[in-house]
């Protein structure tokens, strides 16, 4: 058993984004301060009509989602979603999250002298942004038609202004369907504070001009996958940014170092993009900086040590970087970084240890170093310093050395993974400290004793891997009270004893892989408690006794049950048929005996079945052969089972591999010649009897697949291979009936003869066509319709040419046949077609009515039609070599590269194919 | 409840591709993830396909060789629905490509044609549509190829009958049309194997009728 390693380093950081949000909550609470309002004493409202008049452009299906906004009313002030000022004039429409389903307001410019702020989000709005909008509404601040599912670009004069400065201070038009360019003209918007584009369909490159943003706190422009070219170096002059987002884009280049110009930057989230080049010094002058998400990325180079030699050093609180191609050794620097609490450097190409400056991160919680070629030995001041640390996980690297016993500091730890180093040692009993483990992988090192007592009663583990160590020792009963675990696996070790039987009290255990070890005793009774195991493992080791009776009861989940190489004994249960989940069962390589239980029928989704080298005997039981999905590998070999192949192993149709070898079984092959999806198949060793079928798999079987049948005859059988090993009643009675069927038949041939005496000499000087006639849908009355006076067909000589020695062809609707006309000394070809069915008959009718008319000098020529009750036939040219030359060629003289049978099926195709064209035939005459 | 659970399994299986690529030795996985976001499973049958765990040779229905890489993906009858996808093509050591009797939908993506240990491919009965791809013809090793019982449309590629190793081949119940090949181990396939095309027109005429005739 190689290794099975668990777990690769999921990511699960949740990135809080929620910088942005908090800063435009506040933008909306200042907004929807509720300004009482006071009817005007005009009897119409023009700021009421306008938008009226965009109320009724809505496609409001579901019921009237403003149902205030009455025409009546002599104020719109009321109006829900509207604010006004005490003069009564609206300052404000904000409706978000309701159905509104139309398109944005396309004329607001009565609202223009008053209006300050305009929400119109997640509201269902369609359609493009109409680029007069802001210019009808000079005193806008706010505008936020996010969450809606706008469409086309962002308009360019959207930012244009005919007369003041724009003073626009928040754009958030995230969320959408937008697609095109970032408008250059942006940069006119002097006074935007935050700008959102994320998640739309925005492309090409990021406008310079973005960088006259001066008073720009939050840019957030990720989720454009189109969005490509490099990060303008002008961002450096948005220093009042808080928060830069570009992630889930296309950009390309190198970080420009003036982001190091950021003074207020808190997170730069510029994750899953297409960067290059190093990770500019710079960084480090940003003293606000809290949260760098740079992972998924080409960044190349060293972790720079300057990130924690600046003001940084206090704030950088989210450090990731993984899946780049870092190189270097991690910066002592770093452990300056003292608010560091989530580091990820997975994926990289890192090297050197830890540095035991690390130990000054105590805020630490995620330490994930994964997948890089870091070694050396875990510090244990690390572990004494960084308490606070959940995850751990330090797998795929070249650590060495024992795992320190100050494990036991990290009280918070969830996972720990440090499968696939070089660890040596016992693994500390010290990590039953650390109560708040679930998963702990130590997979592929090379730790060494037993497995601690400790482990088994961390209250919430539910993953212990210890796949490919050196453990030794036995599993302690303590096993049991470790009730959350879910999957334990330690193959691959020395592991000794007896298992447990408290590993019945394991409730939620699903995966049990104890697999190559030196595991001897009983499997205990109890383990059929385990309720919801659906894979077990257990091969390859020193396992005695017989399978309890009971054990499989409760075990209806498992899938998988692997107990092959032990020194299991004693039958294998009936109940065995109770797992009807089960998909691959490997008994093999033990000592079990009796015989195989028929019951196991009933594990109807078992797609392998293994019960080789075991002490089985009887019959193969005929339950197996109904197994619908057994289409992986069923052997049996290596046993003593008897009797013959069950007929129902016919069934097996789908079957790949089936090993039957080193068995006392008898009979014929017969119900193997049918199982067309056979890839190997060895039934050497038996004493089976009678010929291999014919078919082509058993013609290119290796000898030594069927060697070792004395009584099996491989080659050159004769028809009559009854005799051999079997001199029984059986054989006799055979022998009578073939005697009698020869008698009847040389009778009848007699009578035949009779008959037909003048034909048959004839027939069988020129045409070797013989007298037997093998078809029974070949009798008289035929009804024979001829085209053409020559050649002359006799229906009956005919019938007596359509033996399998005479096909040439193989067609979709039938089977082509040459013949011979003795009369004329021609050969002409016969289409017989296969059935009698109606489309057939329609076909049938369809050629003749078809060919008969067809006149062109490349198509066959039918010649005649002939049909009885059952058999209908077609009478064509048989074209001599020459003239199906050139018919194939096209200038004659071609080579004789195609088999001369099938240029034959090849020309009566293509006169069918072209009848079926000319003549528009419904069905399609098909061969 | 168990929408949430399909979404937060999605969400991860997602996260895990993101990851994964680093991890070369779990490439197969990853294309496993990527195909199980593509189905919908009313009877759990991918219940175990964990996308945390290193390799995907502890899933049931994935059957791995001694090395860990994945040979067999045995999901025939199993109430799927959903599309086949380019990932499949990522399984290299695949020999047994096993999802017949399902509600697969979609074209058969031409990656398929990567597989090149390919020994069944067994896609019968599902809603499969779209033409057989050309690129089928890589498949040096395959010996079954059953693709009956789907709504496959287009012309039988005349790449296929380089195959040399196909031994049973089954379109039948589809929509072909033009003609069937005669080369190759077209020679032997009996008529059945076609049969219920109502546009395919019988065996092919070197040279004279063009393979998609009547397509």
């Amino acid at each position: 058993m190689t290794s099975c390693k668990e777990y690769c380093n999921c990511k699960s950081h949740s990135i809080s984004l929620s910088l942005s949000a908090a800063f435009f909550l506040q933008f909306h609470v200042m907004m929807i301060i509720m300004i009482p309002c006071f009817p005007l004493s005009a009897a119409s409202n023009p700021q009421g009509d306008t938008l009226l008049a965009w109320k009724a452009t809505l496609h409001l299906q579901l019921g009237d989602p403003l149902p205030d906004w009455h025409p009546s009313d002599l104020s719109p002030c009321r109006w829900s979603g509207i604010s006004c000022d005490p003069a009564g004039r609206v300052t404000s429409l904000s409706l978000q999250w309701a159905d509104l389903h139309g398109p944005l307001p396309s004329n607001l410019s009565a609202l223009g002298p008053s209006l300050t702020s305009l929400v119109l989000s997640g509201a269902n709005l369609t359609g493009p942004i109409p680029s007069s909008l802001t210019s009808q509404l000079p005193l806008l601040q706010h505008l936020d038609l996010s969450s809606n599912a706008l469409s086309g670009p962002i308009p360019p004069d959207l930012f244009y202004s005919n007369s003041n400065a724009l003073r626009l201070q928040s754009l958030l038009l995230h969320s959408n369907a937008l697609s095109g360019p970032i408008p250059s003209s942006i940069g006119n918007l002097t006074s935007l504070r935050g700008l959102l584009l994320y998640d739309n369909q925005l492309s090409g490159p990021l406008p310079p001009s973005l960088g006259l943003l001066s008073s720009l706190q939050v840019l957030r422009a990720g989720g454009n996958p189109n969005l490509h070219g490099p990060i303008p170096a002008e961002i450096g002059n948005c220093t009042a940014l808080v928060m830069l987002g570009l992630a889930e884009t296309s950009v390309t280049g190198p970080l420009p170092s003036q982001l190091g110009l950021l003074p207020n930057l808190q997170t730069l989230a510029l994750y899953t993009a297409l960067l290059t080049g190093p990770i500019p010094p710079e960084l480090g002058r940003c003293a606000s900086l809290q949260n760098l998400y740079l992972y998924e990325n080409k960044l190349s180079g060293p972790i720079p040590p300057q990130l924690c030699l600046g003001p940084l050093a206090s704030s950088l609180h989210t450090l990731l970087l993984w899946q780049n191609d870092l190189v270097g050794m991690l910066p002592p620097e770093l452990g300056r970084c003292t608010a560091l609490s989530i580091v990820d450097f997975s994926m990289n190409a890192l090297t050197g240890p830890i540095p035991a400056s690390f130990a000054n991160l105590t805020s630490l919680r995620q330490l994930q170093l994964s997948v890089n070629q870091l070694s050396g030995p875990i510090s244990p001041d690390i572990l004494s310093a960084c308490t606070n640390l959940t995850d751990l996980q330090l797998d795929n690297n070249n650590f060495s050395g024992t795992v320190p016993p100050d494990i036991a500091h990290l009280l918070n730890l969830r996972t720990l993974y440090l499968w696939a180093n070089r660890f040596t040692g016992p693994i500390p009993a010290e990590i039953g400290h650390c109560t708040n483990l679930e998963a702990i992988d130590l997979s592929q090192n090379a730790f060494t004793g037993m497995i601690p007592n400790s482990l088994f009663r961390l209250p919430r583990l539910a993953k212990l891997l210890l796949l490919d160590n050196d453990l030794s020792g036995e599993i302690p009963p303590d096993v049991g009270s470790c009730s959350s675990l879910i999957r334990f696996r330690a193959s691959g070790n020395r592991i000794a004893g007896t298992l447990p039987k408290e590993i019945g009290m394991l409730r939620n255990l699903s995966f049990l892989d104890l697999a190559s070890n030196h595991l001897s005793g009983i499997i205990p009774p109890e383990i059929g408690s385990c309720h919801n195991l659906t894979f077990v493992d257990l091969h390859y080791n020193s396992l005695t006794g017989s399978l309890p009776q009971d054990i499989f009861q409760g075990l209806n989940s498992i899938q998988y049950l692997d107990l092959s190489n032990n020194l299991l004994s004693g039958p294998i249960p009936s109940q065995l048929g109770l797992l009807t989940s089960l998909t691959k069962l490997v008994l093999n390589g033990n000592r079990f005996s009796g015989k195989v239980p028929v019951e196991i029928g009933s594990c109807t989704r078992l797609q392998l079945l293994d019960l080789g080298g075991n002490m089985l005997v009887g019959k193969i039981p005929p339950s197996i052969g109904n197994i619908p999905g057994l289409e992986i590998m069923l052997n049996l070999s290596s046993n003593d089972l008897s009797g013959e192949i069950p007929p129902e192993f016919a069934g097996l149709s789908r079957l790949g591999v089936l090993d039957l070898s080193h068995n006392r079984l008898t009979g014929d092959l017969h119900p193997l010649s049918v199982l067309q999806n056979l890839v190997a198949l060895n039934i050497s060793f038996n004493n089976f009897s009678g010929a291999v079928p014919s078919t082509p798999f058993f013609s290119k079987l290796p000898l030594a697949d069927l060697q070792g049948n004395p009584a099996l005859c491989v080659t050159g059988c004769a028809s009559s291979e009854q005799s051999g090993a079997r001199m029984s009643r059986r054989a006799a009675r055979i022998a009578t009936a073939v005697l009698l069927s020869a008698t009847v038949a040389l009778l009848g041939a007699a009578m035949f003869v009779l008959i037909n005496r003048r034909h048959k000499a004839a027939i069988k000087m020129r045409s070797g066509c013989t007298d037997e006639e093998k078809d029974g849908d070949m009798s008289p009355p035929w009804e024979v319709t001829l085209y053409q006076k020559k050649p002359e067909i006799v229906i009956s000589e005919v019938a007596q040419c359509l033996t399998i020695a005479n096909v040439i062809g193989q067609g979709w609707s039938g089977t082509v046949y040459r013949t011979h006309v003795p009369a004329n000394g021609i050969t002409i070809a016969v289409k017989k077609f296969r059935s009698y069915d109606e489309a057939s008959a329609e076909a049938f009718a369809c050629e003749i009515g078809a060919l008969a008319r067809v006149r062109h000098r490349n198509i066959v020529r039918l010649l005649g039609w002939a049909a009885n009750g059952r058999t209908r036939l077609l009478f064509y040219d048989y074209l001599p070599n020459g003239t199906l030359g050139s018919l194939l060629h096209g200038n004659g003289g071609g080579a004789t590269v195609v088999e001369w049978e099938v240029r034959l099926s090849i020309a009566v195709g293509v006169a069918d194919g072209l009848a079926y064209l000319h003549h528009d035939c419904v069905p399609a005459i098909l061969h | 409840m168990a929408s949430s659970s399909l979404l937060i399994s999605l969400a991860s299986c997602l996260l895990f591709l993101a990851v994964s690529p680093a991890l070369a030795s779990n490439s197969e996985g990853e294309a496993l993830c990527a195909f199980k976001s593509r189905l919908s499973d009313p009877n759990n049958v991918l219940q175990s396909w964990d996308q945390s765990l290193v390799n995907p040779c502890t899933w049931f229905h994935v059957t791995c060789d001694s090395q860990n890489r994945v040979i067999r993906l045995d999901l025939g009858n199993s109430n799927i629905t959903g599309t086949l996808g380019p990932e499949l093509g990522r399984l290299q050591h695949l020999q047994y490509l096993e999802l017949y009797r399902n509600s697969f939908m979609g074209k058969i993506p031409e990656e398929l044609g990567n597989l090149k240990n390919l020994v069944s491919m067994d896609l019968y009965e599902n809603q499969l549509e779209g033409e057989i791809p050309k690129s089928l013809s890589k498949l040096k090793s395959l010996r079954f190829m059953r693709l009956n019982n789907n709504k496959l449309t287009g012309s039988i590629p005349r790449e296929l009958v380089t195959l040399s190793n196909l031994k049973v081949l089954d379109f039948s119940n589809n929509d072909l049309c033009g003609t069937i090949p005669v080369d190759g181990p077209f020679s032997t396939f009996p008529p059945e194997s076609f049969e219920n095309n109502k546009r395919l027109n019988g065996p092919e005429l070197l040279g004279l009728a063009s393979y998609d005739f009547g397509c």
